[in-house]
């Protein structure tokens, strides 16, 4: 049964769509259109439970699925180091108020399971063996951990295929489909991590292999059947987000697919099922590549229209996982919920080992409105010593436009406490511009912002 | 090996006609002890769901903590017998509320003699998500007294926290 009701203001503004969201039994009352923050680890987590000030009332956080007992435990230390630091008394628990005042999606990343990266696969394995435990398949935590090294070793057997898909309801481990126990773990994950919404684990769909929409569509059908299942055995369970993740092959520049059209036809039946699915979830891989041909970019617009259509017709909630600033040109186009990394990163969380040895790279990025530009660290740092200026002061939500000495030569110091709360601040004072624009009658104040900056975002500005 | 386009939802989740028609192996445990009220063994239980004896008896201490059901020890009988809670026939109007950092869900079951209320103190924990702490059950008949009852003693304890601090209110 769908939980969610979604009430939308009047009048309406072009595509755009704006009001209230609420799921009653789950005590979600949330406002849609907005940008909201993806989390990715424990320094995500660490940001926003530091510096709940720079989020806005209500809004929902989006979290990293394979990462969720990492998270997790971050913020249960956290609970102990803030209380010592504020000298205060948090006596209900720092995650679990948290979680209260901003509704959790708890995602998970397509690549672990495409690509099998060596980090994303040791994660997933611990991560199912500390949650496989709690869940109701009944698990010690022995089989918990051979169960986890049977789902892990199958994944890496053949990347880049769809064989994981097609074992998983050969083997067994106790009488339970692999495919039955990965599912079960996605939803224990959600329970977990007290989340609101849930979106599925399911495959990645790649242009090469037209049939991996009807494994995708298969996948979350299980999935949405078996949250059902324990809710009508009066479970305290996430509502289920129908999943869809897109490689960028299926993003050809300036051609609309019959693929594509598949995938549109899937999520209208989906969400057609009042029973099943309480919204739609999106993910596209390589977002930076897609934005360098403006051919890509128009189909991904074309494709947001298409969603955001059902979505409408089915009052069913849109969330597009990791858009960055994209998602401004989202919201123009009608899409409910964006979200955005604190560190403004598009690429996959999962990558290999390594990276840049530059130490300037190790403090990321942070985006300096007024220049419509993301700044490294010794951009900010020049600013502050030439001029003493720093980044542009924000309206609202965060007041420190310059780094401490300190924080300069410690990156993650500077990451954590200052440019990605700084980050998450900017992309809320753009949100609030954003529809104060829409109040007044403005109809793509988004993509008008985004024309403006610099690439990957200014393929998706107006043309 | 299947091809792609074979795989489907019930595949995946392990439905098919030679095995359960029930995925969900917790249900299936809980339904098969609802449908036999005077008691069933872990073999018996493993037999139904088609696991092994290690597996249900997992799964039944799990639904015991939960208080769907209870086990008793009987004298003449070897092994644990399970029952199910109440003897319920299905539960509705659940709802549940955060009260700072205790969890109450009431629901209303349908007991042999008529409506009851479940009450639930639930907790949360991080890495174990939101379990049940203990739960009393209410007649409905029995309901306006309890709760004028709870006024009550609400009403004593004001009136004992007076009188311990010298008549004046705290």
């Amino acid at each position: 049964m769908r939980r969610t009701i979604m009430v939308y203001k009047i009048p309406e503004v072009g595509t755009t769509q704006v009001g209230n969201l609420s799921i009653s039994d789950l005590d979600v009352e949330t406002k849609f259109s907005t940008l909201f923050p993806y989390i990715k680890g424990r320094e995500d987590i660490e940001v926003i439970l530091r510096y709940p000030d720079v989020l806005r009332k209500k809004q929902p956080i989006e979290l990293c699925g394979f990462k969720t007992d990492i998270i997790l435990r971050r913020a249960q230390s956290l609970e102990q180091i803030l209380m010592d630091e504020r000298q205060i008394d948090i006596k209900e628990g720092l995650y679990e108020s948290f979680t209260a005042d901003h509704p959790i999606l708890t995602s998970f990343n397509p690549e672990v399971i495409w690509f099998a990266p060596e980090t994303g696969i040791s994660t997933l394995e611990k991560n199912m063996k500390q949650l496989l435990p709690t869940s109701s398949l009944g698990f010690d935590a022995k089989m918990a951990k051979e169960v986890a090294k049977k789902i892990v070793d199958l994944i890496v057997e053949k990347p880049r295929t769809y064989n994981f898909w097609k074992r998983l309801s050969q083997i067994e481990y106790e009488n339970e489909t692999l495919g039955s126990v990965l599912i079960e773990y996605c939803i224990q994950n959600g329970i977990s991590s007290k989340a609101k919404w849930l979106s599925g684990i399911t495959p990645l769909i790649d242009a090469k292999t037209p049939n991996s929409v009807a494994i995708s569509h298969q996948v979350n059908i299980a999935t949405a059947t078996l949250v059902q299942s324990k809710y009508d055995f009066g479970d305290t369970v996430p509502a289920y987000l129908y999943t869809i993740n897109l490689n960028s092959s299926m993003l050809m520049p300036d051609k609309w697919t019959p693929l594509l059209d598949d995938v549109i036809r899937s999520a209208r039946v989906a969400l057609e099922n009042q029973e099943l699915f309480d919204g739609v979830f999106l993910s596209i891989r390589n977002l930076n590549a897609i934005s360098q041909s403006q051919g890509r970019v128009n189909v991904v617009l074309k494709l947001m229209k298409k969603i955001a259509e059902i979505s409408k017709v089915e009052t069913a909630p849109s969330f597009w996982s990791r858009l960055g600033l994209i998602g401004l040109a989202a919201l123009d186009l009608g899409e409910n919920y964006c979200s955005v990394p604190p560190n403004l990163n598009l690429d996959d969380v999962f990558q290999s080992p390594g990276g840049p040895p530059e130490k300037v790279y190790h403090f990321g990025r942070i985006m300096n409105l007024n220049m419509r530009e993301r700044w490294y660290a010794n951009q900010v740092q020049d600013s502050t010593k030439k001029h003493g200026r720093g980044l542009p002061p924000l309206k609202k939500y965060w007041d420190k436009n310059l780094p401490t000495n300190e924080e300069l030569v410690k990156p993650a110091r500077y990451r954590i406490n200052f440019a990605k709360p700084y980050n998450i601040a900017a992309f809320n004072n753009l949100q609030d511009e954003w529809e104060e624009y829409i109040t007044k009658g403005d109809t793509n104040p988004g993509r008008e912002f985004l024309q403006s900056c610099e690439a990957p975002y200014n393929s998706w500005g107006l043309r | 090996m299947a091809n792609l386009n074979e795989i489907s939802a019930s595949e995946l989740l392990g439905i098919n006609n030679n095995k359960r028609p029930e995925r969900d192996t917790r249900t299936l445990v809980l339904s098969y002890i609802r449908q036999n009220p005077d008691g069933v063994t872990a073999k018996m239980a493993a037999e139904a769901a088609n696991i092994s004896e290690r597996r249900a008896r997992t799964i039944l201490n799990e639904l015991c903590q939960a208080r769907e059901i209870y086990d008793r020890k009987l004298p003449d009988v070897q092994s644990h017998l399970f029952y199910p809670n109440g003897r319920l026939i299905h539960k509705y109007l659940q709802k549940s509320k955060d009260l700072g950092s205790q969890i109450f869900r009431i629901s209303f079951h349908e007991g042999r003699k008529g409506p009851r209320v479940q009450i639930q103190e639930r907790k949360f924990t991080l890495l174990e998500g939101e379990k049940v702490e203990g739960s009393i059950f209410v007649d409905y008949n029995n309901l306006e007294s309890f709760t004028s009852f709870l006024d009550e003693m609400l009403v004593r304890f004001n009136q004992f926290n007076e009188d311990k601090n010298g008549g004046k209110k705290k």
